[in-house]
């Protein structure tokens, strides 16, 4: 059910979306049709100003017409077509041609008048009355008159119908439409289902203009005019633009259902894609939590928890690097630290069993428990260090003016050793971001080593150089350098080389320096090049 | 002296109370913050050892109190938190001195004395003088014996915080602090070779030496001795 919810909201944007759109599209439907309706009534009204109905016999153009004054009865236009045949009986040669509503013409007729034909049937029987083949009944329509016995009669002319329906009538007007009722029956007609019964306009569809299929049936917006015993329909064609706007409502309603489709069936995927993400999560800190760091969030969803899920795993992985190093510190510490406490408890013992015991005894213990204080302090460092924790006491501070003074102090200690010792520093502050002491913790580290390693007779020196990328500090000497071998390893923990294993110091010094090196993001590199050098790199973006 | 110290870590507590008591001071200890400061409104104190870290009220809080109470005891912290932001935090909160865990006796003992004796002496000289060697501190001068000795800028420094401290031991973590303002851990004897240069500049062979070594602890300046 949660993904219902999740899904509830897209689906109401989508159906607001779409009441919007048909909204719009009704109103301008409306708009559209009202202003159509308005012209049509325009056009209608010009039209029955002059001639309502005539029928033109091309020879001579005679033409009866009949203005809408003398609208039809029946029995007006039959009087009228009598009256033409008279004087002109029609022969096959005739051509007619029934005009409607003046300039406007309907046709071809689909439909001919059944008066006509009856009155051509009464009134020119010759013609027609070898004519008689196969009759079709065509069916009065609606007729509503006292004549309807009298007219009822089964016309026999299907073949003048026709014929008459081929006449040449001039096409209408292609934007139009327009059908003529008399008395109930429909005279002329090109709409197709002429409506009746009461309206203002409606949409019907214009007849297509011949067989031929190249028209299909168009939509009209229709309106009727009452006259005497019939009434009169003109229709136009609505705007092209609103048929247009309904084709383009119509693919607009279709996409908005696809999009709307679509988006529902992400969001109910994405929210189960986005449970399961969850679920995963939950599962990852439960086992963590247990104890277990391997475990990972799968993080390549494509889903806003992705970043979590990433995130996550990156506390995760930090906590399993951290409980190694801890695995691997404790049991380094348990190992190494073993002998030199074995040591100085031996010595204590010794001490006890001594009865007057030389202060120099006593101060040899003295330092042994020293030197082991000094080592858990250098570990709880490095540790310290290696935790990240230190970050926040950074400061800017000058670490030419910390090389000077590290040289300052060492120098007395190297000529002591008979060691010749330089320092290059450029004049001048090299202003750095980082923890102090740590630094000067490094650097005396490294110059320990020197002073423990190298022979009377060697040298040594210190080097600062910064440019626009890099703070670079280089201790070297002529001493006998690490074995390639152990280069990778003298940055362990309690590493000693094993020629200097019992020698003084704890072997935490370079295990010191690449953790500091570590917390400020520079790299620390040892070779040998005619005795030791080891380089720091600095990049400037995190040294200052 | 009479001593204060608050610590919870009763390991702690009783290894510095008795080596404080050996060395001929009295030594009155508690175990939280309370009753900490109930202790030194109570009695007088010369030096306050308190640890940072106390269940209840906590280092930093009983030294506001006692400072805003108008004490101008001298306090040391002992702390386990080593970094630069939480020294600065323990000194600015009042005190005056700060050692990190794990500490050796031998440091605790000296910079309790060196607060001690910077309390008791008001202002310090602006002539030091230990036998016949004399310091001017606003002239920069040293003599010894109607001679001059020159000394680079570094020697001198290091030749007064010794005598500022004369007749107390002086560690070499205290001359890297106050001398060389840093705070590490060397691991040679760096110290010990600049002590040897003083020593060869101002004591002359026929002359008595005044500075003297403690083993296992570190230097102290005194005369009448060879």
């Amino acid at each position: 059910m949660s993904s219902l919810r999740r899904v509830l909201p897209t689906v109401l944007l989508w159906l607001a979306m779409v009441i919007v759109l048909l909204g719009a599209l009704v109103l301008v439907e409306e708009a559209a049709i009202a202003e159509r309706v308005e012209w049509a009534n325009a056009e209608l009204d010009e039209i029955l100003e002059e001639v309502a109905i005539s029928m033109a016999f091309d020879e001579d153009e005679r033409e009866i017409n009949l203005h809408h004054d003398e609208w039809p009865s029946f029995a007006t236009f039959r009087e009228a077509y009598v009256q033409a045949i008279r004087e002109r009986p029609i022969t096959p040669a005739t051509t007619a041609r029934l005009v409607l509503l003046g300039e406007t013409t309907a046709g071809p007729l689909p439909v001919l008048p059944e008066q006509i034909l009856h009155l051509m049937l009464e009134e020119t029987p010759e013609y027609f009355h070898d004519r008689i083949e196969q009759l079709a009944a065509i069916h009065w329509d609606g007729l509503e008159s006292d004549e309807e016995a009298d007219l009822r009669a089964p016309v026999r002319s299907l073949e003048v119908f026709e014929w008459l329906a081929e006449q040449e009538v001039p096409l209408a007007d292609r934007h139009e439409c327009a059908a003529v009722r008399v008395a109930g029956a429909t005279m002329a007609s090109n709409i197709v289902e002429l409506p009746v019964g009461e309206f203002d306009h409606v949409l019907a569809y214009r007849e297509p203009f011949d067989d031929d299929g190249e028209d299909d049936e168009l939509p009209c917006v229709v309106v009727r005019r009452e006259v005497r015993d019939g009434s009169v329909y003109f229709g136009l064609e609505p705007p092209a633009a609103l048929i247009l706007l309904e084709e383009i409502a119509a693919l607009a309603l279709l996409a908005a259902s696809l999009v709307g489709a679509l988006a529902i069936g992400l969001a109910w995927a994405g929210g189960r894609r986005d449970a399961r993400q969850l679920s995963a999560v939950a599962e990852v800190c439960r086992r963590a939590a247990e104890g277990d760091y391997g475990a990972r969030v799968p993080a390549d969803g494509g889903g806003a928890l992705d970043r979590v899920a990433t995130d996550v795993n990156r506390v995760l992985e930090r906590t399993e690097t951290l409980m190694d190093s801890l695995r691997t510190m404790s049991a380094n510490i348990a190992h190494d630290l073993r002998t030199p406490l074995t040591r100085l408890r031996g010595q204590i013992d010794l001490l006890v069993q001594t009865p007057n015991p030389e202060p120099a005894m006593v101060a040899a213990v003295q330092a042994e428990a020293d030197q082991l204080l000094d080592t858990f302090s250098a570990l709880l460092r490095i540790a310290q260090v290696e935790s990240g924790s230190l970050r926040g006491g950074f400061r800017d501070f000058d670490l030419a003016a910390l090389l000077r003074d590290a040289a300052e102090l060492y120098e007395p200690a190297f000529e002591e050793r008979q060691l010749s010792f330089s320092a290059t520093i450029p004049p001048g502050p090299c202003v750095v971001h980082g923890d102090l002491d740590l630094w000067m913790q490094s650097i005396a580290n490294l110059m320990d080593n020197v002073l423990k390693y190298v022979l009377p007779g060697g040298r040594a020196s210190v080097t600062l150089l910064s440019d626009d990328d890099w703070v670079t500090i280089r201790v070297r000497d002529s001493g006998p350098g690490v074995p390639e071998l152990e280069l990778d390893r003298v940055l362990d923990r309690f590493y000693r080389l094993p020629k200097h294993r019992g020698e003084q110091g704890n072997g935490l010094g370079l295990s010191l320096v690449a953790a500091v090196c570590q917390l400020h993001d520079a790299t620390l590199a040892l070779r040998n090049d005619d005795g030791l050098v080891v380089e720091i790199r600095w990049p400037m973006e995190t040294a200052s | 002296m009479r001593i204060l110290i608050i610590e919870d870590d009763p390991n702690v507590a009783n290894f510095a109370a008795r080596g404080l008591r050996e060395s001929g001071h009295a030594v009155d200890v508690a175990a939280t913050g309370t009753e900490g400061l109930e202790l030194a409104y109570a009695a007088r104190h010369d030096v306050l050892v308190v640890d940072r870290m106390l269940p209840g009220m906590d280092g930093i809080a009983v030294i506001q109190a006692l400072r805003s109470s108008g004490s101008q005891v001298p306090i040391l912290i002992l702390s386990a938190l080593a970094d630069v932001d939480q020294r600065v935090a323990g000194l600015s909160a009042g005190s005056d001195d700060y050692l990190t865990k794990p500490f050796a006796f031998s440091e605790l003992l000296a910079r309790i004395e060196a607060l001690h004796r910077r309390q008791a002496g008001s202002e310090p000289a602006s002539s030091l003088v230990v036998g016949d060697l004399t310091l001017d501190r606003l002239k920069r001068e040293v003599h010894r014996g109607g001679d001059t000795i020159a000394l680079q800028p570094r020697e001198f420094r290091l030749l007064e915080y010794l005598m500022l401290h004369a007749g107390q031991v002086v560690t070499r973590t205290m001359l890297l602090e106050k001398v060389w303002d840093y705070h590490f851990d060397p691991q040679t004897n760096v110290i010990d070779v600049h002590i040897s240069r003083l020593r060869q500049k101002i004591d002359r062979e026929d002359g008595e030496a005044l500075i003297h070594t403690v083993r296992g602890a570190g230097y102290i300046m005194r005369a009448g001795e060879t």
